[in-house]
């Protein structure tokens, strides 16, 4: 990698390294102020009111107790354990199924295909109404007695009469599965722009000259386009995995009252909610501050190991 | 493309090729079409009143039927419960103020980390530090995040203090950014400082306009996914609802004054990221690349 070199090099001064300190102090003064303060404090103070109780005094475990206890326990458990495991699914829809997809959408796209224009705009659609306008399309569709229970009811789909009475988002059986759908259904829109881009960069000759030597399609996705664009793909992974415990939105705009389709995340953010109606407000996020440790212990190895695996895959390649 | 001007003339895309891409074409068109059907479907049902609306749901209304009014009613607010303008209102400010600090801060923070790590070598453990504590999963952060805008600093619902929660200059914006830097040649402002420019000046005059496209692609970026936002509205801004926020909390009460009015703020609330996607398609398209996170 090239660094640009500076011009200051020949009288490069003290003097000049001094007035340059400064300039590089103050275009990050704000941001570090900003970093202390909405960073590091709420993280720092999410460590240790983990391992506080309000009505306990000092260093106490017992928010960890309390959520494996929960865990083991009969009552809450199937419910944890479904909360964990929701959280895992949409992990490997979004990473798994629907990454891997939406890079091959991108590579078809990016060998314009009829009408590519259009589509691209079409796909990126539900990123432009934002995922609170789409959720809430989606829940308008699947209301009880709403256009597709009544597709379904012309297309004579049996539909049985717990799902019916409570809606598709609602009952238990099917509402993880709907979720499950909007995700793949609104998830093409910002990674196929991020790889489209990638693909772009490229330069036209290498497709020039693999053509001339008999490139096939596929051979040209896996060979050529794959290791070149393998960073950004690498980065939307990990942006992906980042985000495996923390998606509680989907679950708040989608379906917060059926507890089928809660997980992690969303369980944190119900506890904070909550908290805040109590009388000692402070001490009441004790609990959901442990659990997000907890995860955040599951987590921060997941992301750093597949982040690993993903470099060691193909060096980091620039053109 | 380029492809045309090969001197030997033959059509380089083969047979199977082309069928390939037909079947993926067809693929391509009903995945479209689930798309664009349900936005057809709100934007017709808002033009109905709310009986025809649950009589027939698919039914497309008459021109002579249709209820342009929904698209006035939904502006009063006795009828409504909620003022929309002033959610329009809060969802301007909001949205360009979060973008457009955001994108400032990054790019300054971008601009040295990049720019200035030859001879200030710890600026490369900064930006080590920016790209890890991006990918750092923070969970237990809500609670106290949360505590803090509320009680620590008293900052909830004030919207002349919640502005400073949006310089953070980290991000993706920093990201790109910094690829947008890297490929800028430092020459250009080694001339400016022969002629005696400060570092500000070089930055401010000469550096900034230079990567003004993928800024431009940034700020519309992150400003269609912040018009849609809810979710600090609903841990710190419930007194400044945003639309996304309105849309979000009126469904449970649509019931009351009419699914068709209800489509009708969708309808309004789309209209504005489709317009600026619309304008803005091919910034939008050529300048959304991050690379790798190196560090």
């Amino acid at each position: 990698m090239a660094k640009p070199r500076n011009a200051l090099k020949k009288g490069y001064s003290s003097k000049a390294h001094r007035k340059e300190t400064w300039f590089i102090l103050a275009m990050l003064a704000i941001p570090f102020v900003n970093f202390l303060v909405f960073w590091l404090w709420p993280n720092f103070r999410s460590i240790t009111i983990a391992f506080e109780v309000p009505s306990i005094e000092g260093f106490t475990l017992y928010n960890f107790e309390r959520f494996f206890d929960e865990l083991a326990s009969d009552v809450t458990g199937p419910q944890m354990w479904k909360m964990i495991d929701n959280s895992l699914i949409l992990f490997v829809v979004s990473t798994v199924i629907s990454l891997p997809i939406v890079l091959f959408i991108s590579y078809i796209l990016f060998k314009k295909i009829p009408g590519y224009k259009a589509f691209r705009v079409l796909f990126y659609l539900p990123a432009i109404l934002g995922t609170t306008v789409m959720s809430q399309i989606f829940k308008s569709l699947l209301m009880t007695g709403g256009p597709i229970e009544k597709l379904l009811d012309a297309l004579h789909i049996p539909i049985d009469d717990m799902t019916r009475f409570a809606g598709f988002l609602n009952a238990p059986d099917t509402s993880m599965l709907m979720v499950v759908i909007f995700v793949l259904w609104t998830g093409v829109g910002v990674n196929m722009i991020m790889f489209t881009g990638a693909m772009n960069r490229v330069p036209q000759e290498i497709f020039e000259s693999a053509r001339i030597d008999g490139v096939g399609f596929f051979r040209e996705f896996f060979s050529i386009i794959l290791p070149l664009i393998w960073p950004t793909v690498t980065t939307m992974i990990v942006f992906s995995m980042v985000g495996i415990f923390s998606n509680a939105s989907l679950v708040l705009l989608l379906c917060p009252e059926n507890t089928a389709c809660y997980n992690v995340g969303y369980y944190i953010l119900r506890y904070t909610l909550n908290a805040n109606y109590t009388i000692r407000v402070e001490d009441t996020f004790c609990y959901p501050a442990a659990v997000g440790l907890i995860f955040t212990l599951v987590n921060v190895p997941l992301v750093f190991g597949v982040k690993k695996l993903c470099d060691r895959v193909s060096k980091n390649i620039e053109y | 493309m380029s492809l045309r001007s090969k001197p030997s003339g033959v059509n380089l895309r083969t047979r199977t090729e082309k069928i390939i891409l037909y079947s993926f074409f067809v693929v391509f068109l009903a995945y479209a079409l689930t798309l664009i059907m349900p936005m057809i479907w709100t934007a017709y049902n808002s033009l109905k009143d709310a009986r025809s609306y649950n009589e027939d749901a698919f039914k497309f209304p008459a021109f002579s039927e249709m209820e342009w009014s929904n698209y006035v009613n939904i502006f009063d607010e006795q009828s409504m419960t909620v003022s929309i303008p002033f959610a329009i209102f809060n969802t301007v400010w909001r949205s360009v103020g979060t973008v457009s600090l955001g994108i400032f801060f990054s790019a300054c923070t971008s601009y040295v980390v990049c720019k200035y790590a030859d001879h200030h070598r710890w600026l490369n453990w900064v930006y080590a530090f920016v790209v890890t504590i991006m990918i750092i999963p923070v969970l237990g952060a809500t609670a106290t995040s949360y505590n803090l805008i509320h009680n620590e600093l008293q900052m909830a619902n004030k919207p002349w203090l919640i502005w400073t929660s949006w310089c953070s200059g980290i991000g993706f914006g920093f990201l790109m950014q910094y690829s947008g830097w890297k490929s800028l040649s430092w020459s250009y402002a080694e001339a400016a400082f022969m002629d005696g420019a400060s570092h500000f000046q070089v930055f401010w005059r000469i550096m900034l306009p230079m990567i003004k496209p993928i800024m431009s692609a940034l700020f519309v970026v992150n400003f269609i996914s912040a018009w849609g936002e809810y979710m600090d509205t609903v841990m710190y801004m419930d007194e400044w609802p945003s639309l996304g926020y309105m849309i979000y909390a009126l469904q449970n009460q649509a019931r009351f004054f009419g699914m068709p009015l209800y489509f009708a703020v969708i309808v309004v609330s789309m209209i504005p990221t489709l317009a600026i996607f619309v304008a803005f398609q091919e910034t939008i398209m050529k300048n959304m690349t991050t690379g790798g996170l190196k560090g």
